[in-house]
């Protein structure tokens, strides 16, 4: 065993200060400033008075170690060997000669990475795995953002943008690198129940940890075809995809049915207001690769706009605050749906609960409500006639009440539906099975009652309960 | 080495063109010398034709004696792309700060061309640097190799994940304690917990040197550590007046965005009122040149962030207003103890910390870890009637 190494483990990373450039060992912790001279370039001036100087350019996250190597001859060539990367997939280069930044920006851009990404601008995209990697995908990660930011490059190499603009994709819900505080969050998502390998599931899962993982109970055992197994309650799935990260007998990709969602208006940094989550803004649209161009118009559309009426410093969520959701929507010619409203724990806590309201959310709401008003009354007419008297309807309601007399109670909602459904033939309507109610109570052959709910009974003697 | 097959890849390559930098540019050059790469091109081109993805479910697979560090990654269509059957990610345990010397990434980049498909992420969305893309068999000897170099896998699984920070005080005048240095420190200290899950689920420290929040460290650590100050902002007033002299409209800018309206203005003097700056960042940023945090710094520690799975995401809350991480760092290490006790006693299996806290309930939690309940942690008190008072509380009283 005497060629066998020694294993070594648990050393942790490099210290750091194995990387730093001499001009940061020196003034750490002594920045005084900072200035940003030109898109992705910047200065920091020490109290000591030393600067270093760094250019920011975008790495497309997915690196070969050829593109390292190259990185690594342009920090050889004009920064003694020193570089860094940022939190969001951007390569610094950092120099203490400011004579050498125009020919290292000339480098850098010529090699394919533009420079910029400082100040208001969009920064790199924080972004998954995708296709590339990952089994979980509802939609890939790097060709999304390449086809946005395509786009959108110049606003990454300029500064014309009211405030910063932070973009973030996700292919799942899992979320890695957490999407759900982005100025502009890319989602993909399921829409479609996960499939159900029967054979498989009981030799490949734990059951009841599977059933456990559903965090709407959707999932229950179930015998399928001699099999052990589960089933799921399609009423209550939301796609999460939590039974698919437990048991890989249950995957939910569907290559017609996966998409992908956007949301806007998160925030990280506390600077002004508390960080926020995204909010949805389309909750649906197809993958469409090579270029997803109805997601790039979407996204593209979404910045425009907010660059076009946002105040300065204002993140996309400041301004949709001062300016209100449905003008919001509006402005960006998106359209509210019922999936805009959220319908899961505590949903209540995300809707309007207060009466501030801005004119535009006046006007058209009202002419639709007309509008629909007015179709309603059309119907209406076309209705059949009803061909049963309001008495008969009462006498079939005293009827029902009298006989279940002690045994069950019944609500003016029972007896109505119990009446639709009875004299359906006679085209029998919500009217006359109201004004036949009504008919029981004022003839004093039934009477309200109030215990433990509203009930229709039979009057009985004053008093309290028996 | 590259013999590998070439595939026609039509979709792939239109995503080669405009400015912004390519992945598949990437790919392509790494294909020169791995055949891996090769496979993998083709399998992408069938799932951009087919919208679907073509990995496998997880695998176990890893380093010996560690739990994590190690994705497990199997194509779906191995027979047709055998190269790619086994395309494994291995997380490397960045340096805090994310600094390199050419060097370094030299020969970091050799070991993994020699026994991986030369794909990396600079960085992965945690910290790590990601190396994509390796067979089971090349898993004990990469890990020799930096291992002998000096570096260490990060975390994955439900073990403490790689710590990460923003470059705080290396490069930036806003940093209000070395986060770099709390890093590193929190990182070597933690090793046994980040290589052998033993936890719950995941657990996340991240470090950012001031309310800026550069790394996220509030959207999506378990324990936030975000900078901020006690004594008064540093205000050089002169350069105020040069803010304004070059033009910046000092009102509509700054002091309408400040949160507590707490800056008076008189068209000559900055003032703060410091008793209700909440360190927000924002008019420091505007004129870093005139403004600066005190120099009495130090963190807020917030608690329990999280993406959506399971029951929903969560922003970390406030756990402990100010602490200084460097004079007090047994302290912090306490209470990371008793958390971290409480949590693997009763935390059931994938239940984040902040999920935890919201079924046993905040009161709960304080009282388990040993901290006090303070305003701090609430936007408002409660405004919901059910108490569940407890018998032995008012026996006290
Ligand atoms: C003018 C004041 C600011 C300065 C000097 C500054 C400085 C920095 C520095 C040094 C980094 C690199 C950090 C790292 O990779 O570890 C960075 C990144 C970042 N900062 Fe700031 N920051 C400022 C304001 C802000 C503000 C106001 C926000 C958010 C509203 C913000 C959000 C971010 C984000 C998201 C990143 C990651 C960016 C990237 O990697 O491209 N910063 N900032
Ligand atoms: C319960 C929720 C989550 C699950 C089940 C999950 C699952 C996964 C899986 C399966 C992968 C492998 C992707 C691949 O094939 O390379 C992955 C990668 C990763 N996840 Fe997560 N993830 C979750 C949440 C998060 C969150 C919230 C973060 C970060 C804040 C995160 C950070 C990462 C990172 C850094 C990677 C490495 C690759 C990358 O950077 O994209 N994950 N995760
Ligand atoms: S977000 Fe989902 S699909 Fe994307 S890498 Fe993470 S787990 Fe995989
Ligand atoms: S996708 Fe989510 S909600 Fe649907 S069954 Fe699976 S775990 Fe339950
Ligand atoms: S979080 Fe604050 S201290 Fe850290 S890099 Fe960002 S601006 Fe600087
Ligand atoms: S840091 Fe924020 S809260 Fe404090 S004075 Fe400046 S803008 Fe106001």
């Amino acid at each position: 065993m005497a060629d066998v190494q020694k294993r070594i483990t648990d050393i942790g990373p490099p210290h750091y200060s194995k990387f730093l450039p001499p001009v940061i060992k020196e003034n750490y912790g002594k920045w005084a400033y900072h200035e940003i001279l030109k898109p992705g370039v910047m200065v920091h001036v020490s109290e000591t008075g030393d600067k270093i100087f760094t250019v920011r350019a975008a790495s497309p996250r997915l690196l070969a170690v050829e593109s390292i190597r190259a990185f690594c001859d342009l920090a050889d060539k004009y920064c003694d060997g020193h570089l860094r990367f940022t939190t969001r997939n951007n390569v610094e280069f950092l120099l203490t000669d400011e004579s050498k930044i125009d020919a290292l920006v000339k480098d850098v851009t010529a090699a394919g990475y533009p420079v910029g990404g400082i100040g208001n601008c969009i920064s790199n995209v924080v972004h998954t795995q995708g296709w590339v990697h990952c089994h979980s995908s509802a939609t890939d990660a790097s060709g999304v953002v390449k086809a946005v930011m395509d786009e959108l490059t110049d606003q990454f190499t300029e500064m014309k943008l009211p405030g910063k603009l932070r973009i973030a994709l996700a292919c799942c819900l899992n979320m890695c690198g957490a999407v759900h505080t982005s100025d502009i969050a890319i989602l993909g998502v399921h829409t479609v129940l996960p499939k159900i390998f029967h054979e498989e599931i009981d030799k490949i899962c734990e059951i009841p940890n599977l059933i456990s993982s559903c965090p709407t109970a959707a999932i229950r055992p179930a015998e399928v075809d001699g099999y052990k197994s589960v089933e799921v309650n399609g009423d209550v799935c939301m796609f999460c995809a939590n039974c698919y990260t437990v048991c890989p007998a249950m995957p939910l990709n569907n290559p017609d049915h996966d998409g992908i969602s956007i949301w806007v208006g998160g925030k990280i940094s506390n600077a002004r207001c508390a960080p926020k989550f995204s909010k949805l803004a389309i909750p649906f649209l197809p993958n469409n690769p090579p270029r997803w161009p109805e997601v790039v118009e979407a996204v593209t559309n979404i910045v425009e706009t907010w660059a076009d009426n946002a105040r300065p410093y204002e993140r996309m969520g400041e301004w949709i605050e001062r300016i209100g959701w449905p003008q919001f929507f509006e402005l960006c010619g998106l359209e509210f749906t019922k999936y805009h409203i959220d319908d899961f724990r505590y949903a209540g806590l995300s809707f309007a609960r207060t009466s501030h309201l801005r004119p535009i959310s006046f006007a058209d709401a009202a002419g639709d409500y007309e509008d629909d008003d007015a179709d309603a009354g059309e119907e209406a007419e076309e209705a059949a006639a009803v061909t049963v008297s309001v008495e008969d309807v009462a006498d079939f309601m005293y009827k029902m009440v009298k006989d279940a007399m002690g045994v069950k109670k019944f609500k003016s909602g029972d007896l109505t539906k119990a009446a639709l459904s009875h004299f359906a033939e006679q085209n029998c309507d919500k009217k006359t099975a109201k004004a036949a109610v009504n008919a029981l109570i004022e003839s004093k052959r039934c009477v309200y009652t109030y215990f433990g709910g509203s009930f229709v009974e039979i009057p009985h003697e004053e008093g309290a309960a028996k | 080495m590259a013999d590998g097959k070439t595939y026609e890849t039509p979709l792939l390559d239109e995503l080669t063109h405009g400015p912004w930098p390519s992945f598949v540019t990437e790919i392509k050059k790494s294909a020169k010398k791995s055949a891996m790469c090769s496979d993998l091109l083709g399998q992408l081109e069938q799932s951009y034709e087919e919208k679907i993805g073509h990995w496998k479910h997880g695998g176990i697979v890893g380093v010996l004696g560690y739990g994590g560090g190690v994705i497990g990654r199997y194509s779906d269509l191995a027979e047709k792309f055998p190269e790619c059957a086994h395309f494994h990610t291995i997380r490397v345990n960045q340096p805090a700060g994310f600094y390199y010397t050419s060097d370094a990434l030299r020969e970091l980049c050799d070991i993994w061309e020699r026994h991986g498909s030369g794909l990396t992420n600079m960085h992965g969305s945690t910290g790590d640097i990601v190396f994509l893309g390796t067979t089971t068999d090349e898993l004990e000897p990469i890990f020799a190799e930096l291992t002998q170099k000096g570096w260490d896998l990060g975390g994955s699984g439900s073990n403490v994940r790689t710590p990460s920070c923003c470059l705080g005080q290396s490069r930036c005048e806003f940093a209000n304690y070395d986060t770099m240095e709390l890093c590193h420190k929190i990182t070597m200290q933690f090793q046994d917990e980040l290589h052998r899950p033993q936890f719950p689920y995941k657990w996340k420290f991240q470090f950012s040197g001031c309310a800026n929040d550069c790394v996220a460290s509030i959207a999506r650590s378990d324990l936030s550590f975000i900078g901020t100050w006690k004594d008064d902002m540093r205000v050089d007033n002169d350069k105020v007046l040069e803010y304004v002299d070059g033009g910046l409209n000092i009102v509509n800018n700054v002091l309408l965005n400040c949160p507590t309206k707490c800056i008076r203005w008189d068209g000559k003097t900055f003032e703060v009122d410091n008793a209700n700056c909440v360190r927000c960042m924002h008019c420091i940023n505007v004129m870093p040149k005139a403004l600066r945090p005190g120099k009495e710094g130090g963190c807020t520690i917030l608690i329990g962030a999280k993406a959506p799975i399971i029951q929903g995401a969560q922003i970390a809350s406030v756990l402990i207003p100010f602490i200084d991480p460097v004079a007090d760092y047994d302290d912090l290490m306490e209470i990371v103890d008793n958390i971290w006790e409480l949590w693997c006693e009763h935390g059931k299996n994938r239940e984040r910390i902040g999920e935890f806290i919201q079924r046993i309930n905040m009161g709960t939690f304080l009282e388990a870890v040993g901290l006090e309940p303070i305003p701090e942690m609430v936007a408002h008190p409660r405004d919901n009637p059910y108490i569940f008072f407890k018998e032995d509380d008012e026996d006290d009283e």
